[in-house]
């Protein structure tokens, strides 16, 4: 029998990191799950030595993985509950699992190879040895096994929704690239803020309070070419989850949802190439060792050449236009020991966009991640993670007296410290402290083209920095009982340097009443906010396939999304609260019912939410956003609630696989001001621009042989609110319209079809698929907008329009392969 | 080989268009919308101008979705110079009901005004108070005829003759002289058929004068570009038809207006200007500067503008181009004329007076 491994720290570096930063950050490690399917349909294997059974107690297990030729698997992954517990096996084919005494599922995958999956009870320190065979698994569908397939009774937390990287790549694409963003509006409580569009919506929450984290960063732009594109690769991504009902303490800053998405680590045994050509863009990755068995890389880059498309249409706008974007990614891993890891990352994003001799834009993000993870003893996983990320976007208009470009810059450093405890398996702790400072650039207005009439300008940017302590235990009170409870505080501070404008007292908010000014130095703090932010949620198992669940929480949020339109457009401001502009609190409900049934092969869910929000940002009619040195002037602030029910149905196992979703959404904003200038629709509640009362979407996929399947999606969704013209009167001959009170009218309703065909092993030596896709099957011509305008030059009267952009279905062709 | 066909015809045609987002070159569908009726706010609009003819106050009732607003008669106005206390009334038109004007008044540059009115029926309403900027600039008009492509009402596209204006301008170092607008009123000469007649009675020529391009809002604003001179801004275009069959007199006025009129015309150019586009201004009520009693919604605004105007003439010899129209010139064999020849006071906004300058 083998000996066992110590668990202690071997790298001097990791300890450094860890010790020498106390009362900073450590994360939580991955909350990636996984799934238990027929695959764990096996007899417990004894681990251990029951007469050393200390119940609770930390144990190490430890074995070697080998081929059925006997030679070692470098590499392979072998990994425990959820990846609570998982390790890598070394050059010997060596892992380590320290873990608790108790009850495992375990998954051994290793590309080349078949899965192993395991049943281990864990009652002391012991030796199991894994034999893997051959097969044709990919990489991929390690990722489709990232959650308990039962998680959808058992797990605590209600409005989870989780989907993997493969689960997606199945879904039917828009011009061939898969999009996580649009894949989860397909869920129950998220929709698209329009058609074609990568923005979302959680639960009648707005776009900015979606909290999307790439690993730990938070990102300011997660899409590509307007919004019609992912801005992630989807050859780095791992798997992703979005809290939409309670949110773990560990997260915060957001006062909707969090989308916390996870790139892989490269291969740390052997090299490969991976990629694929689409009809506007082409990505490429490549991955392997460095250092085998301890140090890998994956780099992967995409690029778009939309222009050679543009350039071929007959419209001379159009063809007179230019887009183009790249992303990249870099990532290295290195092991120091089998108890810690560490990984750099670097991600960055670029557009480019001219319309004609128009306007244009640019926009570009960069995020340095690092991270250091590690077992700091038997029981605890501290992971240290700091980040800088950069957003700039450029608007462009290039023609007249007023040719310009004005750009906003946002800077910010996120530090984390999170420690996962779990002194026994009925308590799984996390606590930890973040620190983020965001450090916009001033807003900047130059001229070009050699328009020398713009002023050139500077609009200084408001620095704030924000803190954060919290704890949490997701304890297993009984069997059939769980409680998930978490408490998060919150601390805020406007710094300076800044310039606050006071206004007298009484009046409205405008330029022409400040009465007096005050500047504030370098680093002085201007306004602080705090507060608690409390999280709970519970669940009672009914029976083994059915619970009940509840959850309330409260989340701040800091920052804003300073955007006057019902897209995101790419030069949209973000800004950090100060004086005039408190945080937005939200305080969340919800109760669902979960049933799963056939043995875990149907998944089903019926939840209930209601949603309170306070400080709601609102605008001014005609607010003016650039430029503004008192931008507080422009902006109202309201509150709002969003209140509904969701359905979920879903089949999990066999060939044919999918789910039904329906959503149900009322939300409202309510902006009550002192007089009409500080009141929208007289102070009246009024639809909020993305409430769309029923959602309804559709997935079919069926697998064939040789990894070939067919897609099938179908939604539905009620219109987006509509401000219309009512009637219309002339001023000094021109034609006025008379716009409804805001939002008081119905967009019309959408509805699509898409579906893809795969095909799998075009090439015999190589892994590769082909993906044709037709996205708006039936070739609706659902509304992007609807607006007014005179249907011909002579005609005063302005009539409604409806915008669509797709007007007739829209195939795409992938090539994916694999070396 | 025919869906491959069709794949790349999609590509070429469709993708394009979707990678620019239809917003920009999308597809348009007229629809209808379910519209509460908002018929009978009162509308009130007008100027004050160092221009004497130039000072006209509107009055009228909103009407459905798809018209314009009722001209309302009888209304008391009067426009209040603030600086010296002195009220001006403003009368009727006979030929153009709702529309008042004063007798002989021409406004002074710096003095505050605002208008008052007295509705029948329905009480007292007042604009917020205006000054009159210091001085309106220079200008020099220009023009050029161009073709390009035209849609119509029916969504036929062709390509047709057009007159675009020009102006070049110069704002005044005057303080208070700071935003500037442009408006472009054309007159022209309509003379219906001469028909054979024993008395040898000729029928007189209508006087048409109306706005061109009111829609194309033309404004500058001197607190955000360095310079006070503007070379060839397009002001005005319009099509070229029958109306350039006679003396054409395209008039161009320019106007140094308030801060507070000027953002009322942004505004107004954000409304009319829609694309359907995420980068579109969320649409709102225009908010003007005329109250009436207690909340009542009043639309429209009265401003006090200091013009300058700049006129030139055309004659169709000036066209660089044939003018395939209809005229109204009378021959034995020809069996039928358009209306206007037979009767040019049908034509919109005609009448038989003829200003002096023509």
């Amino acid at each position: 029998m083998p000996g066992l491994k110590s668990s202690t720290w071997k790298h001097p570096l990791t300890l450094l990191m860890i010790m020498g930063l106390t009362g900073l950050f450590l994360s939580a490690p991955t909350t990636a799950q996984q799934k238990v399917g027929d695959e764990w349909n096996v007899p417990y294997t004894m681990v251990g030595d029951s007469a050393d059974l200390v119940e609770g107690s930390m144990v190490t297990v430890t074995g070697t993985i080998r081929g059925e030729n006997g030679a070692p698997i470098s590499g392979a992954t072998i990994s425990a509950e959820s990846f609570k517990h998982f390790d890598h096996a070394d050059a010997d084919g060596r892992y380590i699992l320290n873990m608790p005494t108790g009850r495992y599922r375990v998954a051994v995958r290793h590309l080349g190879y078949k899965h192993v999956y395991m049943r281990l009870r864990v009652i002391s320190n012991g030796v199991v040895d894994i034999t893997m065979e051959e097969g044709v698994t990919s990489l991929d569908e390690v990722t489709i096994l990232s959650r308990a397939i039962d998680s959808n009774v058992k797990e605590s937390l209600p409005g989870l929704n989780t989907l993997n990287v493969q689960e997606i790549k199945m879904l039917p694409t828009m011009m061939g690239e898969v999009d996580i963003l649009k894949s989860l509006q397909l869920m129950p409580g998220v929709s698209s803020v329009g058609e074609g569009s990568s923005a979302f919506n959680v639960r009648g929450g707005r776009m900015d309070q979606n909290l999307v984290l790439l690993n730990n960063t938070p990102l300011f732009s997660t899409t590509h070419a307007l919004g019609f594109v992912s801005a992630f690769n989807q050859d780095v991504l791992e798997d992703f989850s979005l809290y939409k009902g309670n949110v773990p303490a560990e997260y915060g800053g957001r006062a909707s949802s969090v989308l916390q998405i996870n790139t892989r680590r490269g291969a740390f045994d052997k090299w490969s190439l991976q990629g694929g050509i689409g009809p506007i863009s082409s990505r490429i990755a490549v991955e392997g060792p460095i250092v085998p068995g301890k140090t890998s890389l994956l780099a992967a880059g995409r690029g778009s050449y939309a222009n050679w498309v543009l350039h071929k249409a007959n419209d001379p706008d159009v063809s007179n236009s230019d887009l183009s974007f790249y992303d990249g990614y870099l990532g290295l891993s290195h092991r120091f020991s089998t108890n810690s890891i560490a990984d750099v990352s670097f991600y960055a994003s670029h557009d480019d966009f001219r319309f004609s001799d128009q306007f244009g834009y640019r926009y570009n993000n960069y995020v340095v991640d690092a991270r250091l993870q590690a077992l700091a003893d038997r029981k605890a996983s501290p992971v240290f993670s700091l980040s800088y990320g950069h957003f700039s976007s450029t608007l462009i208009d290039p023609n007249g007296l007023d040719a310009s470009e004005l750009t906003n810059t946002m800077n910010y450093l996120v530090a984390t410290e999170n420690l996962n405890y779990e002194p026994s398996d009925k308590h799984a702790i996390v606590a930890g402290i973040s620190g983020t400072g965001y450090f916009p650039q001033a807003e900047r207005i130059r001229g070009i083209n050699g328009a020398t009439n713009v002023s050139q300008r500077e609009v200084p940017k408001n620095n704030g920095i924000e803190l954060a302590i919290y704890a949490g235990d997701d304890f297993k009170v009984t069997e059939n009982f769980s409680v998930s409870f978490g408490l998060r505080y919150s601390y805020y501070a406007h710094l300076g340097p800044d310039t606050v404008f006071h206004y007298a007292d009484g009046s409205p908010r405008l330029p022409n009443n400040i009465a007096d000014t005050t500047y504030h130095d370098g680093g002085e703090v201007i306004q602080s906010f705090n507060g608690l932010e409390p999280r709970i949620s519970a669940r009672v198992s009914l029976t083994q396939n059915q619970s009940i669940k509840v959850s309330y929480n409260r989340m701040r949020q800091y920052i804003h999304l300073i955007s006057n339109t019902t897209a995101p457009t790419p030069v949209d401001l973000w800004q950090v609260s100060n004086s005039y502009l408190p945080p937005q609190v939200a305080d969340n409900y919800s109760i669902g019912y979960f049933l799963n049934l056939n043995n875990n092969a149907w998944e089903t869910s019926a939840e209930l939410f209601y949603k309170k929000m306070q400080n709601l940002v609102e605008y001014k009619d005609f607010a003016q956003l650039f430029l503004n040195n008192h931008l507080e002037t422009e902006l109202l602030t309201g509150r709002g609630r969003a209140y509904g029910g969701e359905l979920y149905i879903r089949r999990l196992k066999g060939r044919l696989t999918g789910w039904i979703s329906y959503t149900y959404t009322q939300t409202q904003v309510q902006v009550q001001g002192s007089d009409e200038t500080t009141s929208i629709n007289s102070g009246a509640w009024y639809a909020s621009n993305y409430n769309k009362p029923h959602t309804f979407n559709f997935v079919l996929e069926r697998k064939f042989k040789n990894n070939g399947s067919f897609s099938l999606i179908a939604t539905y969704a009620s219109g987006r609110p509509l401000t219309a013209i009512e009637s219309s009167y002339i001023v000094n001959g021109t034609v006025i319209p008379v716009y409804s009170a805001r939002n008081a009218y119905k967009m019309p309703d959408y509805f699509r079809v898409d579906a893809s065909i795969t095909v799998g092993n075009v090439f015999r030596k190589i892994e590769d698929s082909i993906v044709f896709s037709i996205y708006n099957l039936f070739g609706r011509e659902n509304a992007y907008s609807v607006f007014y305008q005179r249907p011909a030059p002579n005609y005063f009267i302005p009539k409604p329009y409806k915008l669509a952009i797709l007007g007739t279905a829209l195939p795409s062709l992938t090539y994916n392969f694999k070396f | 080989m025919r869906i491959l066909q069709r794949y790349l015809h999609v590509i070429k045609c469709q993708l394009p268009r979707i990678i620019l987002f239809g917003a920009l070159s999308g597809c348009l569908t007229p629809i209808d919308v379910n519209i509460d009726n908002t018929s009978g706010i009162v509308v009130i609009s007008g100027q004050v101008s160092n221009i004497a003819d130039q000072t006209e106050v509107q009055v009228g009732l909103t009407a459905d979705t798809d018209r314009l607003p009722f001209p309302v008669s009888e209304a008391a106005v009067n426009i209040i110079d603030e600086t010296t206390g002195e009220s001006i009334a403003l009368f009727e038109s006979s030929s153009a009901p709702g529309i008042y004007h004063p007798t002989n008044y021409a406004g002074v540059p710096g003095h505050a005004y605002h208008v008052e009115i007295e509705l029948p029926q329905r009480g007292s309403y007042r604009s917020e108070t205006d000054v009159m900027p210091d001085a309106p600039g220079t200008i020099q008009a220009g023009y050029e005829f161009k073709v390009q492509s035209y849609t119509d009402f029916d969504g036929v596209v062709s390509d047709q003759p057009f007159l675009f204006v020009y102006v070049d301008a110069e704002l005044p170092e005057a303080s208070g002289s700071q935003y500037l607008k442009w408006n472009v009123d054309e007159v022209f000469l309509l003379s219906p058929t001469d028909f054979p007649d024993p008395f040898g009675n000729v029928p007189p020529s209508c006087l048409v004068a109306q706005r061109v391009d009111p829609q194309r809002v033309t404004l500058y604003d001197g607190t955000k570009v360095t310079t006070r001179k503007i070379d060839k801004l397009l002001v005005a275009v319009r099509i070229v038809d029958w109306t350039f069959l006679e003396k054409h007199a395209i008039t161009v006025y320019q106007s140094a207006i308030s801060a507070r009129t000027h953002t009322y015309w942004h505004q107004a150019d954000l409304l009319s200007n829609q694309t359907g586009s995420i980068f579109d201004t969320p649409p709102a009520e225009l908010k003007g500067n005329v109250h009436g009693n207690g909340n009542e919604r009043v639309f429209g605004l009265f401003s006090a503008n200091a013009q300058a105007l700049n006129r030139f003439f055309l004659y169709r010899s000036d066209l660089p181009f044939p003018l395939l129209v209809t005229d109204c010139v009378y021959a034995a064999e020809r069996s039928s004329y358009p209306d206007r020849c037979l009767d040019c006071t049908s034509v919109r906004n005609s009448s038989y007076n003829r200003p002096d300058w023509f």
